[in-house]
């Protein structure tokens, strides 16, 4: 055996462990989804080829358009936000708050991430409880009167995204902070000599020193949000009528309570189809931008 | 260096060993549950759901395992007992199924039954009870469903009967539980002028399942003289007997009956517990949980054409997979016999009795409800899609109580729906 070869051979050992769960766990479900979509399937039954009636039924259903909706809403209210927030927090933490108490409100914020969206759900169903809830007690005090959180459905998908927002701002904040640290100290230090104010320095050094951190931020952000099921599941069950069901949790109720898994699965199809062309334009975007500078 | 990248090798090789042998078959030992094995212990599992309160005498899964240990020590065999949370119940008894990882002998609730029979995953099991076994079970008619017998009822009770605080009806000027819709009304606006802290009457349109529609919906509805579905399947929720009930609940929310916080809330026992609301419907062995309030109740109330209300009729069922199935036969027979049932009334769970051997032994306050009130207890109709039309109309009566849809809308909609995507 060559030395070419060798090293060839040694290569695919090494990645054998990472192939077989990538393959096992992401590219074979995949392939087998797209081969159910096009199937009438139960899933104790065999699969019966139907062709596209699957992809022409979902785009008929108005439960999936109401789905497709919600989910298309909760992404574009929270990506903005928690990219903002958790750039702001963690800008805010690297600049200002380079001690222990900066230290220990970075591990407060990262509660929240591991915390699981059972515990998560049910504490803030218990906040934004309308009778009695933490949140409109303190609206009381400010002599706001109460606001019927998620019973609502001009306040429901927003009071989760508000607690989806709280349950990823820490996450993307220690990703921003790492960032931040990570940039040259002498870039400002060159900067304040030629009379670069505080803001300037953000807005000419820190955010384009950070173009390929917002970029995964908002690829993550965007690929958590469009799979959006756990805490509307748990916190509204995608109530009050349909103002919080999701495109993930129409693919659940079609799977597992109608038993339509080859429904079920052209649905994640064109799911994985919306996701995949929504970060191809991003990675224009961000290509652009970097050509253009 | 030569060294490292044999040790490097040899780690990555376990690990890819280690994975494949993860993917492989299940051992020997699942094997062994068909029973096929000489001289080995047969192997059964029972999946049962809970009941057992948190603070009660014993758990679900003491009071099961003691049931099967005493079975199988009888039978010379082994009882593996899995207890099944409430959340996600559908969706775990349907992975299970379909990974051959799922129970000889299950509990499934009417909802799901349509499919599992039409997929051909349950037994009938008719051919195991003698006429004289059969004749003992009170409601063994209840398991015959689309042409078979499969399944055994279990827990037919805790119907759905009308709560009040009877300190604050007498406060209201009132001295007994309303009966009828129009007493319910009555009382309800009394109770609003009188005892303004209180919300008259509360029912949970925040939960987040459809569950609640058995004490928020149902009742309303057969008391109007509704149909779930006809005898071919067909929903027939879309007359004027559902336009009835459905105007009836909303007119609750918009005369200021129902409160505005009703559409979050997703406790109605709580919200009576604490005081907070006067009259509810709810189940009645959680009606027995409430202590500190002078509560009394009725069974029905009565609509303008009928007096029914929901009563749970869920059943033991056997899966095609099971091996021996004489064997889970006789399980089944000792699981639902009065020495077993007796014991779970009273450890477990408070229900009336399932066979004509055993004596009612639960609170005195319900023991004419079942001799008397029968008749007037319904189960929910075994049909295709049936927890998806559930949720599609818990969905729309959610929005109308918003004020999104009016009561035509919901059930044209929930029809619409029903036929088009899920029938």
């Amino acid at each position: 055996m060559t030395r070419k070869k060798k090293e060839a051979l040694q290569g695919i050992i090494y990645i054998l462990p990472s192939l077989i769960l990538i393959l096992s766990f992401c590219i074979i479900p995949i392939i087998m989804s797209g081969y159910f979509s096009f199937t009438s399937y139960n899933i104790m039954t065999p699969p019966k080829f139907i062709g596209l009636e699957n992809y022409a039924k979902v785009f008929k259903d108005s439960y999936v358009v109401d789905a497709a909706k919600n989910t298309l809403k909760y992404v574009v209210i929270t990506v903005p936000i928690q990219t903002f927030l958790s750039l702001t927090f963690a800008a805010f933490l690297a600049y200002k708050m380079q001690n222990k108490a900066g230290g220990a409100m970075r591990s407060i914020m990262f509660i929240p991430v591991i915390a699981s969206a059972v515990t998560a759900g049910t504490i803030w169903r218990i906040i934004l409880n309308t009778d009695g809830g933490l949140l409109n007690n303190i609206l009381g005090v400010l002599h706001i009167g109460p606001v019927n959180w998620l019973g609502s459905t001009s306040t429901a998908l927003i009071s989760i995204c508000i607690v989806a927002i709280w349950k990823n701002v820490g996450y993307f904040l220690v990703i921003y902070y790492a960032g931040i640290m990570g940039i040259p100290k002498d870039l400002y230090e060159a900067a304040r000599v030629d009379g670069a104010t505080t803001l300037q320095q953000f807005f000419r050094i820190t955010l384009p020193m950070l173009k390929p951190i917002t970029y995964l931020v908002v690829t993550l952000g965007l690929i958590w949000s469009f799979q959006v099921f756990d805490l509307s599941y748990l916190m509204t069950g995608g109530g009050p009528g349909r103002a919080t069901v999701t495109l993930v949790m129409g693919i659940y109720n079609a799977a597992f309570k109608q038993y339509k898994m080859g429904y079920a699965c052209a649905m994640a199809m064109l799911l994985l189809v919306i996701v995949i062309v929504i970060n191809a334009v991003e990675n224009l975007f961000f290509k652009e931008k970097k050509e253009a500078r | 260096m030569k060294k490292k990248r044999i040790i490097a090798l040899l780690a990555v090789a376990a690990m890819t060993v280690g994975m494949l042998a993860g993917c492989g078959s299940k051992d020997s030992d699942s094997k062994s549950s068909g029973g096929s094995d000489s001289g080995k212990k047969e192997k059964l599992t029972l999946w049962m759901p809970t009941f057992a309160s948190t603070d009660g005498e014993i758990t679900d899964q003491d009071f099961w395992d003691e049931k099967a240990k005493a079975f199988g020590e009888e039978n010379n065999c082994e009882v593996k007992v899995e207890i099944i949370p409430w959340d996600n119940y559908e969706e775990k008894y349907l992975t299970g199924t379909t990974s051959d990882d799922g129970p000889d002998i299950g509990y499934m609730y009417m909802e799901m039954f349509y499919d599992y029979i039409d997929m051909g995953a349950l037994v009938d099991v008719d051919q195991y009870f003698t006429d004289e076994e059969k004749s003992n079970y009170l409601y063994y008619d209840l398991g015959n469903l689309q042409g078979g017998q499969y399944a055994l009822p279990i827990v037919v009770g805790n119907p759905r009967i009308v709560i009040a605080n009877m300190d604050i009806l007498s406060q209201a000027g009132i001295d007994k539980v309303p009966a009828s819709w129009d007493e319910l009304v009555e009382a309800c606006k009394a109770i609003k002028e009188k005892v303004p802290d209180v919300n008259p009457f509360m029912q949970d349109w925040g939960n987040t399942h459809y569950g609640s529609l058995n004490e928020i919906y149902w009742p309303y509805f057969w008391g109007a003289g509704g149909e779930i579905v006809d005898e071919d399947g067909n929903l027939t929720i879309n007359t004027e007997a559902g336009k009835e009930a459905t105007e009836f609940l909303y007119s609750l929310k918009e005369d200021g009956i129902l409160p505005e916080s009703c559409t979050a809330n997703d406790d109605t026992l709580e919200s009576f517990k604490n005081g907070e609301s006067a009259i509810i419907l709810c189940a009645s062995s959680n009606a027995l949980k409430i202590e500190g309030i002078n509560w009394d109740f009725t069974p029905l109330l009565a609509g303008p054409k009928d007096s029914k209300t929901f009563v749970a009729a869920d059943s033991l069922v056997m899966f095609e997979k099971c091996a021996n199935k004489e064997l889970a036969a006789k399980l089944m027979k000792y699981l639902t016999s009065a020495e077993v049932m007796s014991d779970f009334h009273q450890r477990v769970s408070e229900q009336p009795p399932i066979t004509a051997d055993e004596e009612y032994t639960g609170d005195e306050r319900y023991a004419d409800l079942f001799s008397e009130y029968g008749d007037n207890f319904q189960a929910l109709p075994v049909f295709k899609g049936a927890s998806s039309m559930y949720d599609t109309l818990y969905k729309n009566l959610q929005s109308m109580m918003l004020g999104q849809m009016t009561p035509e809308q919901v059930l044209q909609d929930t029809t619409d729906y029903y036929d088009t995507n899920l029938k």
